[in-house]
């Protein structure tokens, strides 16, 4: 009996080692999706930058442009000023 | 012997325990599921996160296009509005453009010539100005990028003309007892007695009867020869004169220069050196 008792709690100190020791660890498919999952991520990041950037290029090109247009209509203006100006001569 | 490969062995070891500890973004060995669950559920946030930002951005690239092709139309449009104005193209105003960059060329190889070049050249600088001032009656001429331009060839023009200023002959005012074969010879004016006659045909508006000037009178020195004139040295007559090409290029046009002349020449056959010829254009 007194036997039994000790092997009981050699086994339960046995269980409880091998128990914390052996704790929760992630499979190869699970580590495979958190590995592609940041990847996709980083490279999803890399891409937002550069559409900014694409973006911040068509916002200063635009602006240019409305700068542009805006000097062509002054043009035309000053150019049909001079052409009556003339006519009036 | 054995040490030393004792030695690589150990370096080796660390080579591919540090390799293969740095292969792996985590630690999985010691990861805990709370941990994995945490991190996962991070790259998965940001990975959503971007996406959402790439269909935003998209979408805003999508719009800017097509306002910057919409705004490119209304320039086109504008430009070509502009040139209905002016009655041309825009190969004229090209070529109005091309003009004012060889006239702002020539008016700059002018200024870039020495005073006395420039004096005696002044009658390609007033052509300059004549040039210029027909292009600005052009219509093109009131584009802000033309009028800059057309501002500074003016510019560079009437520098030219400051310039060409600075070698304008100097003066000599008649003193009692002067005569023009005296005052050719003093040093400080030609040193040359016989350099009179060029005194005497730089002043004709001065001067009627060479014999004759007055004290008080203030005659020009000329040291470079005028625009529009010639200085006859020995050996030349009219013929010859006449048929140099920056006076007319024929010597049948001698009769030209005898007639602009004619003050001054009483025998069409001889010329004196040092008379200053005026030519006729």
């Amino acid at each position: 009996m007194k036997s039994l008792r000790i092997f009981l709690i050699l086994l339960f100190g046995v269980s409880t080692i091998s128990i914390t020791s052996c704790g929760w660890k992630p499979s190869d498919k699970e580590i495979k999706q958190l590995e592609e999952t940041k990847s996709a991520a980083l490279s999803a990041e890399k891409t937002l930058a550069d559409k900014k950037a694409e973006r911040q290029d068509l916002e200063n090109k635009v602006r240019a442009k409305k700068a542009e247009l805006e000097k062509v209509q002054k043009d035309k203006q000053n150019v049909q000023n001079h052409v009556n100006e003339q006519n009036a001569q | 012997m054995k040490i030393k490969t004792t030695l690589m062995v150990i370096v080796l070891s660390a080579l591919l325990a540090f390799s293969t500890v740095f292969a792996q973004s985590y630690n999985y060995e010691e990861m805990t599921q709370e941990q994995y669950n945490a991190y996962l559920a991070e790259w998965q946030g940001r990975l959503d996160a971007a996406q959402k930002g790439i269909d935003q951005e998209n979408a805003t690239i999508e719009q800017l296009k097509k306002e910057l092709d919409d705004v490119q139309g209304q320039i086109d449009q504008t430009w070509d509005e502009l040139y209905k104005v002016a009655s041309s193209d825009k190969a004229g105003y090209d070529a109005y453009g091309s003009s004012l960059n060889q006239l702002k060329s020539d008016a700059t190889a002018v200024m870039n010539m020495s005073p006395e070049e420039i004096y005696s050249k002044m009658n390609e600088v007033d052509q300059l100005q004549a040039k210029l001032d027909e292009l600005k009656k052009n219509p093109f001429a009131a584009t802000a990028d033309n009028a800059q331009l057309i501002n500074s060839i003016q510019s560079v023009i009437d520098q030219a003309r400051e310039k060409g200023k600075t070698a304008v002959p100097p003066s000599y005012t008649v003193m009692r007892g002067d005569y023009l074969w005296k005052i050719a010879a003093k040093d400080d004016i030609y040193g040359d007695a016989y350099a009179w006659m060029r005194i005497y045909t730089s002043n004709r508006d001065q001067i009627k009867n060479p014999d004759l000037i007055f004290p008080n009178q203030v005659f020009t020195i000329p040291r470079q020869v005028g625009p529009n004139e010639h200085l006859v040295v020995k050996g030349e007559f009219l013929s010859k004169i006449a048929g140099y090409s920056d006076v007319y290029g024929s010597p049948f046009k001698w009769q030209k220069l005898y007639e602009a002349n004619k003050s001054i020449i009483s025998d069409p056959n001889v010329v004196y050196p040092y008379t200053v010829l005026k030519i006729a254009r």
